[in-house]
């Protein structure tokens, strides 16, 4: 009919507005030629369902009874032709809210059991209890409990994670103990890209020269989140994938040694400036107070729904490492001077490193340098250690630092085997980064060791 | 508000095309999307300004964009340079942006009071929605600094708005580009389904030249000269743009069936609906033959009563974002 009519107007215009009209007005679903009476409702019924059941899950309090009743209601109402069907929908979505009120208040009196699931199992305690859920999605952002505001518009996907978990320790044998794919911690950088400066005049370049970058972060995968200036949070890789962020990297926590943090930790980026941070410039400079309070959000729920211990929260600079020279902090992010009380953290810059203390790292003048003169309270305890270690096996600290360097070298080598080349070094935040961050970010190559050089 | 308050922009990858109401009708303006960049010199700047060539100079260094990249780019034997691939900003151009906005300020002009434009957007690649989000938003941005009230249409749904009045608007809209072929099936004017292939004019040029050791240029001029697909080869170029043709075409087609057999959101026809076709792709000789048999191939849940080419192919898309803006008045 609507063609009939439309036929007799002479217009292209008048006829073409004719129809969309028309077939906007009598709601007439095009999709299968039936009153689409139930649309609207069908769509609020799907988000009440998305509601409840990120709720449930983000408490790890969701059974199958409810979702699968759901589910089925949902069906039931959003095809209804018939008297019965509608009727059976309104029963069993009676029932899937009555089981998620149930389980609801009984989630907020427990605490999360994990699911009976092995991963869940696996999870570490958290220091303290967070309790950050997922309250709603609206289009491509997440709003969680907290406060936390992502966006997924940026989405992009690498592949999901698979990593050897090794023991740690000085003396122990380090052998593969176990194969994961969730993170164990964050790891905090900088994009240390080039920014318009805040100004009014600005506004039209300050917006492509922030999309320039998540645009970039995104094509490289080279995070899993991006803080922009203004504190938006970014998700760019689905915390369950791998991400390029790390590079060269290892951190060691309660009896576990991790290499390669592509695969086993997140990767967070504050957009900042070139050398944003320094021994000249105050981290209140580089970095915004709206970056800070997004920051601790994140941090309060990527440690609430990953179980995340407080001491594997770190910096790139902490985990950074030349394996060729046996150096650490081949990227120098924070130079030390990462506030990590403002993200609700204790000062990790105080935890021994592994990496100098159990491997034999060390350092160079320019990553003192780059600290302004002094190394972090951690990498003097760890150069302690290192010495204290070597002393046991009456061997010099430059013995046992060859030692442990060849053994770090076969260690490379068998993670290679077992992780896909493309996370490790093949795709590396080195490269990756070069190409938008000030070199100053990207010590691309240590002089020759001198200056801090354990004896 | 008046007709002359309204544009309709199509931004391709390979031209940009913006529409307005004219006195005899609808009204086209083109201009070429790439640049070159050339040494800047008073007298190189002088002869441009006077050509009416669209330039901007940086320092030492002069970009000369639109129809003026393709004949400095001889004359200097450098290569043009696309602010735009596969149908988005090109995220490895580092003057994309910049670019792109000085052609669009030079082609659309300071918006009047309350003026409103309309701007074709493809249909998003696989995997680069997010791609798709920026470019969307960038231009977006871009005309409303010009002062424009900005909507977008989906480039396919366009076609079908230019060329499908005596189907009702529905039927089948593919407009086969530069850099890519962009599909809408509509039902009475509105979208049912739309995607978008990346193997269009730029990937023919691109596959052409590599096996025929001819550059792109060559092979797009060849192209453009009356190249038509009758099967009788008359050398390898001929040859090589056959069979990049016929992938191109096998490609639509075969992704057309992928996405109907997936999509639960089809309406049931039910009548035969036609296709249209337009873009510089769709110009060869012989093409909608060849297009017609490669449907006949594909099962799908309708009838096709005909495969047509557009009546003004090269500025259909820009004709149907022109009423989707006038609609809005």
């Amino acid at each position: 009919m609507i063609e009939d009519y439309g036929a007799r107007i002479p217009d292209s215009q008048g006829r073409l507005r004719f129809v969309l009209r028309a077939s906007q007005a009598i709601r007439e679903d095009p999709l299968n030629g039936r009153p689409n009476v139930f649309g609207s409702w069908g769509r609020r019924l799907v988000a009440l369902h998305a509601l409840c059941r990120a709720s449930l899950v983000a408490r790890g309090s969701l059974g199958i009874g409810p979702d699968g009743i759901s589910l089925f209601a949902l069906w039931l109402w959003r095809t209804p032709s018939t008297g019965w069907k509608l009727a059976l929908g309104s029963a069993c979505l009676l029932v899937m809210l009555t089981q998620v009120m149930g389980l609801g208040s009984r989630a907020g009196q427990e605490k999360p059991s994990g699911g009976g699931q092995p991963a869940e199992k696996l999870l570490a305690k958290p220091e303290e209890k967070l309790d950050v859920w997922l309250v709603e999605t609206l289009g491509q952002a997440e709003l969680y409990s907290n406060g936390l505001r992502v966006s997924n518009e940026w989405l992009t996907h690498t592949g999901p994670r698979s990593y050897a978990v090794y023991s740690r320790g000085p003396g122990a044998e380090v052998r593969e103990i176990d194969r994961r794919d969730r993170p164990m911690g964050l790891v905090f950088h900088t994009t240390e890209s080039e920014l318009p400066t805040l100004e009014r005049t600005n506004n039209q370049l300050i917006r492509y020269e922030g999309r320039k970058l998540v645009n970039y972060i995104r094509r490289e995968q080279l995070y899993h989140f991006l803080i922009d200036r203004f504190g938006r949070v970014y998700r760019i890789v689905p915390e369950t994938e791998y991400a390029y962020h790390a590079g060269y990297s290892l951190w060691a926590e309660s009896g576990e040694l991790y290499i390669n943090l592509n695969q086993s930790f997140i990767g967070i980026s504050f957009e900042t400036r070139p050398a944003a941070i320094g021994p000249d410039v105050p981290v209140e400079e580089g970095v915004t107070p709206a970056q800070f309070s997004s920051a601790r959000l994140l941090t309060e729920m990527l440690r609430e729904k990953f179980g995340i211990l407080e001491s594997n929260c770190v910096t790139h600079e902490m985990i950074s490492v030349n394996p060729n020279k046996m150096l650490i902090g081949y990227h120098m992010d924070w130079r030390g001077r990462f506030p990590f009380q403002k993200v609700g953290l204790p000062d990790n810059y105080q935890a021994v490193l592994a990496s100098v203390a159990e491997w034999g790292f060390t350092y160079d003048s320019p990553f003192v340098d780059e600290l302004g003169g002094q190394v972090w309270p951690g990498v003097r305890r760890s150069r302690s250690l290192c010495r204290r270690e070597a002393a046991l096996r009456q061997l010099s600290v430059k013995r046992y630092r060859e030692q442990q360097g060849r053994r770090f070298l076969a260690l490379v080598r068998e993670v290679k085997k077992t992780t896909p080349a493309l996370t490790w070094a093949d795709h590396d935040t080195d490269r990756s980064a070069r190409s938008f961050a000030s070199a100053n970010n990207n010590r691309a190559q240590h002089g020759p060791e001198q200056g801090g050089e354990i004896t | 508000m008046s007709k002359k308050n309204v544009k309709g922009l199509d931004l391709g990858t390979s031209r940009i095309v913006v529409a307005r109401h004219g006195e005899k009708g609808y009204q086209y303006e083109q201009e070429l999307n790439a640049f070159v960049e050339i040494p800047y010199s008073r007298i190189t700047v002088k002869a441009m300004e006077q050509k009416g060539i669209p330039h901007r100079v940086e320092g030492a260094i002069c970009y000369a964009f639109g129809r003026g990249a393709d004949q400095f780019s001889n004359m200097i034997d450098g290569q043009t340079r696309r602010p735009m691939y596969s149908g988005l900003l090109n995220p490895n151009e580092p003057k994309s942006l910049e670019m792109t906005e000085e052609v669009l300020t030079k082609m659309c002009g300071k918006a009047q009071s309350g003026e409103k434009i309309c701007f074709s957007v493809p249909g998003a690649p696989p995997r680069r929605e997010s791609d798709l989000t920026f470019h969307q938003d960038t231009v977006k941005q871009m005309l409303e600094e010009l002062g424009y009230k900005v909507m977008s249409l989906n480039e396919g749904l366009a076609v079908v708005y230019a060329e499908l009045e005596d189907d009702s608007f529905t039927g089948i809209g593919v407009s086969f580009g530069g850099g890519m072929c962009n599909v809408c099936i509509a039902y009475l004017g509105m979208s049912a389904l739309s995607f978008c292939t990346v193997r269009a004019g730029d990937y023919i040029d691109r596959s052409a030249a590599s096996v025929s050791n001819e550059t792109t240029t060559t092979v797009r001029l060849h192209k453009e000269s009356g190249f038509s697909l009758n099967g009788l080869s008359q050398n390898s170029l001929d040859q090589a743009l056959s069979v990049y043709y016929g992938d191109m075409i096998r490609g639509f087609t075969e992704r057309l069936g992928q996405e109907v057999s997936r999509t639960k959101k089809l309406p049931k026809f039910d009548e035969a609906i036609p296709v249209v076709v337009s873009g510089g792709s769709a110009l060869a000789g012989g093409f909608q033959r060849e297009l017609k048999a490669a449907l006949k191939k594909v099962s799908l849940p309708f009838e096709i009563s005909e495969v047509k080419l557009a009546e003004d192919p090269l500025n259909s898309t820009a004709k149907g974002t022109l009423m989707a803006a006038t609609l809005e008045m």
